[in-house]
């Protein structure tokens, strides 16, 4: 079932959350989320996700814009969840893929040998005016793709942190607002531990965020942090030890 | 002793160098002298510091070795004088005290070396080497920054390090071309640089919501055109090329590089582009080669496999006589072998480039070299959406005026908005506008799927055998989505029919 959100409209600038799942409900499971950014009748995409709902998507969305209007589809990283309908995205529309870099050479398998329809994002990351504002492509390598993203609309102040803040819970308590943090928390751990790199990563990514000020934190799975929630989330996962940092579990 | 091989190699080392020498005490002074004419060809001596100041100006040597308790004036303060006049000299100093208070002084002053007497002389010479060393090492990096200044000031770019918008540091061609006397007029005289570049048809100016700064900055090293007037008050065409410099934030050496000679500010027009004969000019073409290859700037290099766009970005790796050599990837490589020829596109192309036959390929060095090429005017490289051909066992009926159309027809490509159809005759009355109806029965992993939807004539091309009826589709959102879903699928499997060729 489409679901769709405003997290944010100004009037002139928007962004709308949708919610669309192609997993099997099964016990627990990653609600997925897509975003759309709009502003003068152009919109951005973000992680529009598999290709079996691609043409969900596209009908939710053309209730506020038709997909034609989007210049830009954002990829934060290779995934199927996030990445599957590259195919369908470029043959439907002009857009731009906006991508990291390092998987520029694996987009043949996706469907695409046309570099001119790619936008490579260079690892550091970079800045595009959008509107009266901007956006920025944020460095989140290693959380827990290698060529990672996160994207900071500055109208908005909402920062689309990709699989960082994804949450995995029941299917019949999905919610999309968190109520505290500290009760969503458990719901974070897990995924967190498992699949993002290490301490290390989740550090760099906190303190890279130290210059840009954050109203929400929207994750592609899960619920959306806002206000306080945002400060005690970046908290948290500065401190989180993942991946490398428990190895020995593993073996 | 000092054997004679290191008398011989310092007396060469020293060739050319003068070295005075200042000491009170004449018994001392006469024997060290005779020992350091061994040294060097050029050897004076004075008494006392006023004798040593009045040689130094008369002979400018390179070394001064002086005693510092001596009348008149001592060693230190003439030391003071000397450094006034010629502050590259060195300065041994030597004395028969040990005073902390002394050596602070020298220190500070900047003496290359604070000897206690009696001179040994073994020290003496390793010092007088080390000397030598340091004037010889000095004189080559002065001599490289001078003829580094020479290159830049000399060569036929401008250059400006900037820091942010601000010109900081020019070469003579800047200065030259906006006829300045130092670079700190340039503000007083033209404001901002970005105001200077004018408006012309896809060139970087400011305008609207582009910033010539930001736009120039986040495309490090791309190129761009812009166009200025110089004194004379003549447009000149240039390509702008900023470059970050590692480390220093907003801080970038520009580059413009003067074109205006190869006449391309009228092309860039698009009301312009009528003039054929200057588009086709493969002179034109290989100077703005050059340029792209002088700046180690990227190109884009476009095949086409069945309607599939492959594009895949290139250098231009080598210019020789005729022939063009660039590089890419692999699959450009395959691409370019399937179709024997490639195009060439880059940000300062009026139009994109057609090199047609392929020279050859070279699979190890990754390059591909061509020789004929020509500007296209019609540029398939800015197609707006993903075309496929279809299966070769496709079926496709032309309905027109309610009567199916009974000539060969087949599909030759078609995308999600649009198809384009060779026929072997035109029906009658069929024109551009004119309302049709195609039924079209395509394949996909063995599933048939049908379209059937209405459409308009957009174009009609003849060819030398048979007709292009190019169609824009008006199918419902329902055909659409299919049609979506089988361009989308039919461009996967073109892809791996494509990687899965072995060509020759």
């Amino acid at each position: 079932m489409a679901e769709s959100k405003i997290l944010f409209d100004n009037g002139t600038h928007k962004c709308i959350m949708f919610s669309i799942d192609d997993e099997m409900h099964e016990e627990k499971f990653l609600s997925v989320n897509q975003y759309l950014l709009m502003q003068d009748g152009a919109g951005i995409l973000i992680d529009p996700g598999s290709d079996s709902t691609f043409h969900e998507l596209c009908d939710a969305i053309s209730e506020y814009l038709p997909i034609e209007k989007i210049k830009f589809v954002f990829f934060s990283h290779q995934d199927p969840d996030v990445a599957g309908s590259i195919s369908q995205w470029s043959v439907s529309t002009s857009t731009k893929l906006v991508m990291p870099s390092i998987w520029v050479r694996f987009m043949s398998h996706y469907g695409v040998l046309d570099v001119d329809r790619i936008f490579s994002l260079p690892d550091k990351g970079t800045q595009i005016p959008f509107g009266e504002g901007y956006i920025k492509f944020l460095p989140a390598h290693f959380l827990h793709s290698p060529g990672n993203f996160s994207l900071y609309d500055s109208q908005s102040q909402i920062l689309f942190s990709g699989d960082v803040g994804a949450a995995v819970v029941p299917p019949i308590a999905v919610y999309k607002e968190i109520d505290s943090f500290e009760s969503h928390l458990p719901y974070l751990e897990s995924f967190h531990k498992r699949y993002m790199s290490s301490n290390k990563a989740c550090k760099a990514w906190v303190e890279n965020l130290s210059e840009i000020s954050i109203k929400m934190i929207a994750p592609q799975h899960g619920a959306v942090f806002r206000d306080d929630d945002v400060n005690k989330f970046l908290n948290w996962f500065e401190q989180l030890e993942c991946g490398l940092d428990l190895i020995e579990d593993l073996y | 002793m000092l054997d004679k091989g290191k008398i011989k190699e310092l007396k060469e080392l020293s060739e050319g160098l003068t070295l005075l020498y200042v000491e009170d005490n004449d018994r001392l002074r006469e024997k060290a002298s005779a020992l350091l004419q061994k040294l060097f060809d050029n050897v004076i001596s004075a008494a006392d510091g006023e004798e040593g100041y009045i040689l130094f100006k008369e002979n400018r040597p390179e070394i001064v070795i002086s005693d510092i308790k001596m009348p008149k004036l001592n060693g230190l303060d003439m030391i003071k004088k000397i450094k006034k006049i010629q502050p590259s000299t060195k300065f041994i100093v030597t004395t028969a005290f040990d005073e902390k208070e002394l050596l602070h002084q020298a220190i500070e002053l900047g003496v290359f070396y604070y000897m206690q007497k009696p001179m040994k002389i073994e020290e003496l010479a390793t010092t007088l080497r080390r000397c030598i060393q340091s004037i010889n090492m000095e004189d080559s990096s002065s001599l490289f920054n001078s003829y580094m200044a020479d290159m830049l000031n000399y060569q036929s770019d401008m250059l400006a390090l900037m820091s942010k918008t601000r010109p900081l540091f020019v070469n003579q061609m800047f200065l030259n071309f906006f006829d300045l006397e130092n670079i700190d007029e340039f503000e007083d005289k033209y404001g901002d640089f970005g105001s200077l570049l004018l408006e012309h048809n896809g060139f970087l100016y400011n305008h609207d919501n582009i910033d010539w700064f930001r736009e120039a900055s986040q495309g490090a090293d791309k190129l761009f055109h812009v166009k200025i007037t110089d004194q004379q008050n003549n447009y000149r065409h240039f390509i702008l090329k900023m470059h970050p410099l590692p480390k220093k934030a907003n801080m970038y050496i520009m580059s413009l590089n003067d074109i205006t000679d190869l006449n391309l500010l009228s092309l860039f027009d698009s009301k312009a582009v009528e003039n054929d004969e200057k588009i086709k000019s493969r002179v034109t073409i290989m100077k703005l080669m050059e340029v792209v290859h002088k700046n180690n700037a990227e190109i884009k290099i476009h095949n086409f496999y069945k309607g599939l766009t492959i594009t895949n970005l290139g250098l231009i790796a080598k210019m020789k006589g005729e022939y063009l050599t660039v590089k890419t990837s692999y699959m450009q490589q395959k691409a370019s072998q399937y179709q024997k020829s490639i195009l060439i596109s880059s940000e300062i192309f009026p139009a994109a480039v057609l090199c047609e036959p392929i020279e050859k390929i070279d699979f190890e060095r990754q390059s591909i070299i061509v020789k004929e090429m020509k500007f296209l005017q019609r540029n398939p490289t800015q197609r707006k959406s993903v075309r496929v051909q279809p299966e070769d066992h496709h079926t496709v009926s032309l309905f027109f005026e309610n009567r199916k159309f009974y000539g060969e027809v087949m599909i030759h490509d078609l995308s999600v908005e649009a198809v384009k159809l060779e026929v072997n005759a035109l029906p009658a009355g069929l024109k551009e506008a004119t309302e049709v109806s195609v039924d079209m029965v395509l394949e996909h992993d063995r599933k048939p799927i049908i379209i059937n939807t209405p459409a308009q004539v957009l174009r009609i091309n003849e060819m030398p055998r048979s007709f292009y009826i190019i169609l824009t589709l008006k199918h419902t959102d329902q055909q659409k989505k299919v049609l979506i879903d089988y361009v989308a699928k039919r461009q996967m499997s073109l892809i791996r029919e494509f990687k899965g060729m072995q060509f020759g």
